[in-house]
């Protein structure tokens, strides 16, 4: 069995090769990989090793990567789970808890390969024509929440993407975007034709179009501006369907529709997904594929896992199961509550959240659709 | 079924009523007509000869070929997916009280033996899963011989619709001053209308529901809001092998009935740990019984949203299952994949989420102050408790229940779905409240 600096280094270079090539998939050096990041998993995590065998998998029984058991995300809250003595962790990235009030952890032995993962999609999602471009972004700084996901990929980002006029627009005291800061950083940018690279979650640029919405402010950025939402609402703002959502942005920011892409990501993984509007030069609602972090969804029904090679064309929906390569010290195979369609392409469309109220007795008002929103739970 | 330009779908609503329903300013035209109605059926009709007819019609729906009761029975099946058997299972239950007389005994209860000046006009947003509480509701107008609009769920009406059917086909009278309606959530001008003109408000439905409406209702008009409540059953010591098992087999009937979507459905049972082992125990011989209780009353195949909740509560109880030694966890029900859960676990500090659809968990207590502290945040929220004890214990556990909340409703596991028709939810009458010579504080109700 490959020891863990040797499935490091193998996986950094697959990282690097398929974000050269283009985010194109390899399946078969994915599935060696996974098949081999399972066994050593299976060996080093001892709490993942005992759900393994409560489930009758071990890795000789396991043939193909969708086979690996998946962790449901609820075991990062309630349980160590890392490949190493949790002393040795040189970080770990909370979770928001967005299933309960529960904050759980996940350790990371080092965030190499972290590192390298968020980069390989960032880059060709994002600016895929660009070098470096000046970064505004809605999220607190990494060295004020250092155990928030987000922040720290965005922190990187804009270490090695932004120019030097690069920005965070955070309020720390009101724990929001600093609308007035973000007004006025846009009036700038609109004036200087510069175009930017906005970041941010979903509820802070709620919070953000809400309050410029009051005021009648509205701009046109200038062209090549971007923009990153990620996360749900959380509670942290009033939620927004997602047409309506894109609509606002559009209109708010004198954004194209092309222009703002959806990131999914969530503390649990090392890996992140986007829409390809960017690349593809036309607005998406689907998630592309990430060539090391292979996405499943596990029908509701049969518990049955289905895959991109076994999804009808129209797609098959399903609570999300992610395994991901850039999991090398936790667990690759994680089972989360987000539903999605998979389509053969390996690209998913998401649709919600499986997790919330339960169903209520003859008070249950069977019409309302209490619209599940929040996927991914990205701190 | 037609539904309108305007979403309005009428499910039954004789002669002048629906043409009524048809013009723009509806709620005036049909509330007028319904006070008119009211008030002539009042005069020809005593409580006694209404609740004589509900009785008749009750009496004559117990016959299993009766073809408004097959059409009642057949919609439910149709309209919920649950089996013919339990839909059965469960009118039955209702009609024998109706047919036993206990209207009489309701009004009695709650009114005295004389004759009452009930609201004229009642607006009654029946949102829920379930068809009894509308049946029930339509009783209770009937009774009173109040006009009664009500907004059925879109889910499940077609009992309700043939009810009324019924009541018409007996007592023309009565039947007219009935009609059903229902109309999507979002078209909330129907809701804010019947609510302007109706003189009294029943509202079922999620405690958000229930709040909006309120705010709608002007205010001197009674309301009753009967939100979201929580039941559970109590496994007390002292219960031999055999009792052991038959509660569990009562109690599985409890769960299956409704599909636990009932505010009367067990979610949890509480088992007394003395000895230790218990709580396993029962959890075994639970879901035994689920297991047998699937060939009777196979369960829905569930809506692709429910399911979704379902599946990933029982993947989180699965990991759980799998890794600590307290939690064990049984499931079954279909060779398609499972349609039941028992989980048997220690309690946390609060009582786990449950996604229903026999979903259940089995929680070992010490005593009753462990109890008492599980059910703290349900205080005011707590719907039937069940109780499963050896019978010199029954009276000290119905004691404890209710001391600790007056308005509990407690019964025996195997008999939670049934309760008398003189039940008062919440401490709230069923009639008392749209009786205008009657003293009744208007903030009463719950949501």
């Amino acid at each position: 069995m490959p020891t863990r600096t040797q499935l490091q280094k193998r996986i950094q270079g697959f990282i690097a090769a398929r974000s050269q090539a283009g985010l194109r998939a390899d399946g078969s050096a994915f599935e060696a990989l996974a098949l081999e990041l399972f066994a050593y998993q299976y060996g080093a995590n001892e709490p993942y090793r005992r759900f393994c065998t409560a489930l009758g998998r071990d890795p000789q029984r396991v043939r193909h990567w969708s086979d690996i058991p998946a962790m449901p995300t609820v075991g990062f809250r309630e349980l160590p789970l890392c490949c190493f003595p949790v002393d040795q962790a040189t970080g770990w990235f909370a979770t928001s808890g967005t299933t309960g009030p529960e904050s759980g952890r996940h350790y990371y032995r080092d965030l190499t390969l972290y590192d390298r993962s968020w980069a390989g999609t960032f880059k060709p999602m994002l600016l895929p024509e660009l070098e470096r471009m000046r970064v505004v972004a809605l999220v607190p700084p990494w060295r004020n929440v250092p155990h928030s996901s987000l922040a720290f990929m965005v922190e990187r980002a804009i270490d090695r993407y932004g120019t030097r006029d690069s920005t965070w627009a955070w309020d720390e005291g009101r724990n929001g975007p600093a609308v007035e800061r973000v007004a006025e950083l846009l009036r700038e940018i609109e004036g200087r034709r510069e175009p930017v690279l906005l970041l941010g979650t979903a509820f802070a640029w709620v919070l953000f179009l809400d309050w410029a919405g009051q005021r009648d402010l509205a701009w046109r950025l200038p062209a090549g501006s971007r923009l990153m939402e990620t996360g749900g609402y959380k509670g942290r703002s009033r939620e927004v369907p997602r047409e309506e959502f894109r609509r606002l942005l559009v209109e708010s920011l004198g954004l194209p529709p092309v222009a703002i892409v959806g990131e999914y990501g969530m503390t649990e993984l090392g890996s992140q997904f986007y829409e390809p509007s960017l690349s593809l030069g036309q607005p998406t609602d689907f998630k592309a594929p990430n060539p090391w972090a292979a996405v499943a969804v596990m029908d509701p029904y049969s518990g049955n896992v289905m895959t991109p090679a076994s999804a009808p064309v129209q797609g098959c929906r399903g609570l999300v199961r992610v395994f991901d390569l850039a999991n090398l010290d936790s667990v690759m195979a994680v089972q989360t509550e987000d539903v999605a369609t998979l389509l053969p392409s390996g690209s998913f469309r998401l649709e919600g959240r499986a997790a919330g109220a339960a169903a209520r007795g003859c008070s249950l008002d069977v019409d309302a659709y209490a619209a599940a929103s929040g996927a991914g739970s990205e701190a | 079924m037609h539904e309108d330009e305007r979403g309005l779908q009428i499910l039954y609503a004789p002669g002048e009523l629906a043409d009524a329903c048809a013009r723009p300013d509806w709620a005036a035209g049909l509330f007028a007509e319904g006070a008119a109605r009211a008030g002539a059926a009042r005069r020809r009709r005593s409580w006694r000869q209404a609740a004589s007819t509900l009785k008749g019609v009750a009496a004559a729906w117990l016959d299993p070929h009766d073809p408004l009761r097959m059409a009642a029975e057949a919609g439910i099946a149709q309209q919920t997916g649950q089996a013919q058997a339990m839909v059965r299972h469960r009118l039955d239950l209702l009609l024998e009280r109706l047919a036993a007389g206990e209207l009489v005994r309701l009004w009695e209860e709650e009114l005295g033996t004389v004759e009452r000046t009930g609201c004229r006009t009642l607006f009654a947003v029946l949102a829920g899963t379930l068809s009894e509480p509308a049946l029930l509701t339509i009783c209770q107008a009937v009774l009173l011989r109040s006009f009664l609009v009500a907004r059925l769920s879109r889910g499940e009406w077609a009992a309700a619709a043939r009810w009324a059917e019924a009541i018409a086909g007996s007592d023309a009278e009565l039947g007219g001053l009935l009609c059903l309606l229902t109309w999507p959530p979002a078209a909330e001008t129907w809701t804010r209308q019947a609510c302007e003109r109706a003189e009294g408000v029943l509202v079922y439905g999620h405690d958000e529901t229930v709040a909006r409406i309120r705010q709608w209702t002007p205010a001197g008009t009674r309301f009753v809001g009967r939100g979201h409540r929580v039941s559970l059953a109590v496994v007390g010591a002292g219960l031999g092998e055999r009792e052991l098992t038959a509660a569990a087999r009562a109690l599985a009937r409890d769960v299956a009935l409704h599909e636990q979507r009932g505010c009367l459905s067990p979610h949890y049972v509480l088992v007394e740990e003395t000895p230790p082992g218990r709580a396993l125990g029962f959890g075994l011989r639970l879901a035994a019984a689920l297991q047998q209780l699937a060939r009777e009353w196979p369960a829905p195949l569930l809506a692709e949203q429910d399911m979704l909740r379902w599946r990933a509560a029982l993947n989180r109880w699965r990991m759980r299952a799998a890794l600590a030694r307290e939690v064990s966890l049984w499931e079954g029900g279909a060779a398609s994949g499972p349609r039941f859960c028992v989980v048997a676990s220690d309690p946390g500090p609060t009582l786990p989420d449950n996604p229903g659809n026999r979903f259940v968990f089995v929680l070992p207590v010490r005593d009753w102050p462990a109890i008492e502290a599980l059910l703290c945040p349900l205080r005011g929220r707590l719907g039937t408790v069940g109780i499963a004890c050896p019978d010199a214990r029954a009276e000290a556990w119905i004691a404890r229940a209710r001391s600790w909340d007056p308005q509990v409703r407690v019964a025996a596991v195997g008999r939670m779905q049934d309760p008398p028709l003189t039940w008062r939810d919440g401490g709230i009458g069923n009639l008392e409240p749209w009786v205008m010579d009657v003293g009744w504080r208007a903030e009463a109700g719950k949501g």
